[in-house]
């Protein structure tokens, strides 16, 4: 290898090398996507604004039992701000009553056509997972795009069932119109 | 299958995860909404959960890494991790790990599985990682591998580690993806995707067409003679592939396939074939259909079943001097094997333990081998219908948070030699939540391919002088990993492994013909350390050194084909909001080829840009691969004429990927 080239390989593996290292943001590192959801959603609540505000809030979630599971070991009697959250897992009719949140993980067509309807109208925050769930009747998908989970809010669904989401939230979400392009 | 990758992983899957899973890191729970935004997931793969756990050193590679860094094969993409390097004879690329390589072994020391189903054929156990793997690497979600012996619970060919590539999943929205890529020697390559699902059903059908002429003219200096061309072989080195690739679910039943037809012209006048010569071509067709089904039969119990049929095809072609014949004649080694085998596995957890048992059955309906020349007939020809069974099990005791241990073993019947049982023992120390400690004693063996016990012609190859045995391999391996900072790792990974019975082709006494013996012996030391580091910008870094001393067992001097110091840097940054560029610099030392012959040390800098989806679904990347324009050889197998091939300069890609959905969705997902 000639002088030249050495030099310039060096100084590019040490650009690169610095560049890296120096670059000041905060920590990560690559997670399961079903954990960042989770805590995606605890941190939303903070950012949710309910009509009828309670001191707890019931997370009501369908599907799969995987994700279920450890959003219960994560949040079931964990503190939100003044709220105490608790979490049902394919929750009855009678909790779906008392839901304040109602998550659809990893959860077939089919679950989501039969549930969503129970709440609808009704100021429950619903999210799931696909792209798809924001624009046919529920309100926030936390989609996997690229190797991010990004938020994709249907607002005009939110803002009819009283629900108000911060604007912290929506600078970061896509936003979206129910059946619509966003 | 894919309870024996989550067992080899020590990673839980599906129902397993159900009961086991635990909570959330409170780090990611107290990060602020901008920076989960940031934060960098695993694929939508469920059997990811903590490599930390994991009785083995695991490395994954995911999509976005083949994307960003512009690998264009699979080969390319294995070389990048420590420990693992690959070779080039301009007909196959070839995979060195942990300081064993042996050109033209097509990789048969290796197990390679696509979504759990095994790739490695039955004629000569070849695991191609070149253009002959039968998948577009754009349909790949991610790359589990899984580092040392793996046949306790794969059997054979699992000796140096366990590579499965996971295609993406088909998803639920309706979609036509469409990619389209050139670059130097005016290669192209093209694929059509789509995907369509409606609840528990979805599908993804593609086929993908390259065409590559290859490097125009290659120059070889054992033929620089004018009556060889002077040594250059001109449009000997162009590639041609067709492949399909079919992935149908419905809830938990799976039925994926396959075909590939990769033919690949060869400059080198391997096997005697006559330099320069348009006959000299060598076609690898592969295909296979896959039914699975994974169900959680009752509390806490999974059950895989699987079965399959595959099929190999592979043809060789080379102008020869036949002595009896008179002037030059094309002549075929033909290789076609079809096999279909069952498979059935049960994980049950008992408390905070875990059982894995499983059995499989495989059998050979065919595998012929055949030489022929055109206009002679047959010169040889043999027809084998070998079957195995195989019995294993693999315990997980967790009696206490801190400490692991994983402990099984597989039994193997062969037709061919009998048993070969493999057992494993791994301990995994877990000091807080940033620290991991693992021994790993483990053990694999490769059974003879049917090449190697059954091929024989009246010009080159003799039947084994006695019944061939399998290869052996024992390790040792002690493992560290340490989170230095939440967005720092080091890993470090050292290891003594112990090889025996390699099956060599030598010459067959006093004739001049050769034929196959277990012959050869190897111990390898070696250290592996890696650093990896990632800003929730994106932005980061992997620097591994890789350090291996490789002794033959017979001659006790430094083995061929193996580097004592290996280092890989891969770099990445995002680039004006709506790119990435990357960076990836290989360091080989020098080592020896077959002959003894030094082959030089090289560095190889490779640079990526490629944008995030734009408007809507557009995708695009430009790499330059061996940017500084280096002259570097990779050491050739013992039937090639030459000692070591030279690589391609400076080379390019350009490629365009859209997606389209159908049906209203928003693509580029």
């Amino acid at each position: 290898m000639s002088a030249v080239r050495a030099h310039r390989l060096r100084a590019l593996a040490l650009l690169v090398f610095l560049a890296a290292v120096m670059f000041p943001t905060a920590p990560t590192q690559e997670r399961d996507e079903r954990a960042v959801r989770v805590a995606y959603l605890y941190t939303l609540i903070k950012f949710v604004d309910w009509p009828n505000p309670q001191n707890d809030l019931l997370i009501g979630f369908v599907g799969s039992p995987a994700t279920g599971q450890t959003l219960f070991k994560s949040l079931d009697g964990r503190k939100s701000d003044a709220r105490t959250l608790h979490v049902a897992i394919s929750p009855t009719d009678e909790q779906l009553g008392k839901c304040g949140i109602l998550y659809f993980g990893d959860a077939s067509e089919e679950d989501v056509r039969k549930t969503l309807p129970k709440v609808e109208g009704r100021p429950v925050l619903t999210l799931g997972e696909t792209d798809s769930f924001p624009r046919r009747g529920g309100m926030i998908g936390l989609v996997k795009a690229e190797d991010h989970i990004e938020i994709v809010v249907n607002l005009p669904l939110a803002q009819r069932s009283g629900i108000k989401i911060s604007s912290r939230v929506l600078n970061l979400a896509t936003i979206v119109r129910q059946g619509g392009e966003g | 299958m894919l309870i024996r990758v989550g067992v080899a992983m020590g990673i839980l899957n599906f129902a397993v995860l159900t009961f086991s899973q635990s909570q959330v890191d409170p780090d990611l729970m107290s990060m602020k909404l901008e920076d989960l935004s940031r934060v960098k997931v695993f694929s939508a793969s469920r059997h990811f959960e903590d490599v930390r756990r994991a009785p083995s050193s695991v490395s994954i590679i995911t999509a976005a890494d083949i994307r960003r860094n512009g690998w264009r094969t699979l080969g390319d993409a294995l070389g990048s991790l420590r420990g693992f390097y690959t070779s080039y004879d301009r007909l196959y690329p070839y995979l060195g790990v942990r300081g064993f390589m042996r050109p033209s072994d097509d990789n048969k020391r290796i197990l390679l599985l696509v979504n759990g189903h095994r790739l490695n054929e039955n004629v000569y156990d070849g695991a191609y990682i070149g253009t002959a793997f039968s998948l577009d690497l754009d349909l790949v979600d991610h790359i589990e591998i899984v580092r040392g012996p793996g046949s306790s619970l794969f059997g054979s060919n699992a000796m140096f580690g366990v590579i499965n590539v996971i295609t993406r999943s088909p998803g639920t929205e309706a979609a036509i993806e469409s990619s389209d890529d050139t670059g130097s020697f005016q290669s192209r390559t093209e694929r059509f995707t789509l995907t369509a699902g409606s609840g528990n059903r979805s599908a993804l059908l593609s086929a993908s067409y390259l065409h590559d002429p290859g490097n125009p003219s290659l120059f070889f200096p054992q033929f620089a003679s004018p009556f060889t061309n002077n040594g250059y072989a001109v449009d000997m080195d162009g590639t041609r592939l067709d492949s399909v690739f079919a992935d149908l679910r419905n809830g938990s039943f799976r039925l994926q396939g396959a075909f590939s037809d990769n033919v690949k012209k060869f400059p080198t006048a391997v096997f005697g074939a006559l330099f320069n010569n348009p006959l000299d071509w060598q076609e690898d067709v592969r295909g296979y259909i896959d039914a699975s089904l994974h169900k959680t039969a009752w509390s806490g119990t999974d059950i895989d079943l699987r079965i399959f049929y595959d099929a190999y095809d592979s043809n060789g072609s080379g102008a020869f001097q036949v002595p009896w014949y008179a002037g030059t004649a094309q002549a075929f080694e033909k290789g076609r094997g079809d096999w279909a085998g069952t498979e059935a596995n049960l994980t049950r957890e008992f408390g905070p333990h875990r059982i894995t048992i499983g059995a499989d059955y495989e059998c050979s309906m065919r595998i012929l081998q055949r030489d022929v020349v055109v206009g002679l007939g047959d010169l040889s020809r043999v027809n084998d219908t070998p079957w195995r069974a195989a019995a294993y099990g693999d315990a997980e005791f967790n009696f206490t948070p801190s400490l692991i241990i994983h402990a099984g073993g597989r039994f193997d019947e062969y037709s061919t030699f009998g048993g070969a049982v493999s057992p494993r023992l791994a301990l995994v120390y877990l000091a807080g939540t940033r620290t991991a400690v693992k021994y790993i004693l483990g053990t694999a063996f490769r059974a003879p391919s049917a090449y190697e016990q059954f091929y024989n012609d009246p010009v080159n190859i003799l039947p084994p002088p006695i019944k061939l045995r399998p290869e052996r391999i024992l390790s040792n391996e002690l493992v560290m990993e340490q989170n230095l900072r939440p967005w720092v790792s080091l890993t470090v990974d050292g290891y003594y492994n112990e090889l025996h019975n390699l099956i060599d082709e030598v010459p067959a006494g006093s004739t001049a013909m050769e034929w196959f013996v277990n012959d050869g012996r190897v111990h390898a030391v070696g250290l592996e350390t890696e650093v990896a580091a990632e800003r929730s910008s994106g932005m980061g870094v992997r620097i591994s050194y890789t350090a291996t001393a490789a002794t033959d067992g017979v001659t006790n001097m430094h083995v061929a084909d193996s580097p004592v110091s290996q280092v890989k840097l891969n770099g990445k940054s995002p680039l004006l909001r709506h790119a990435f560029a990357s960076a990836e610099l290989l360091y080989m030392s020098a080592m020896t080829d077959d002959s003894g012959t030094r082959v030089p040390s090289y560095v190889l800098p490779n640079f990526t840009v490629a944008t995030n989806p734009l408007w809507g679904g557009w995708v695009f990347s430009s790499s330059m691969y061996n940017a500084t324009n280096r002259r570097w050889f990779s050491p050739a197998g013992p039937n090639a004429p030459e000692d070591q091939v030279q690589q391609d300069g400076r080379t390019w890609r350009f490629k365009v990927t859209y997606r389209i959905p159908v049906g209203g969705d928003r693509g580029s997902r």
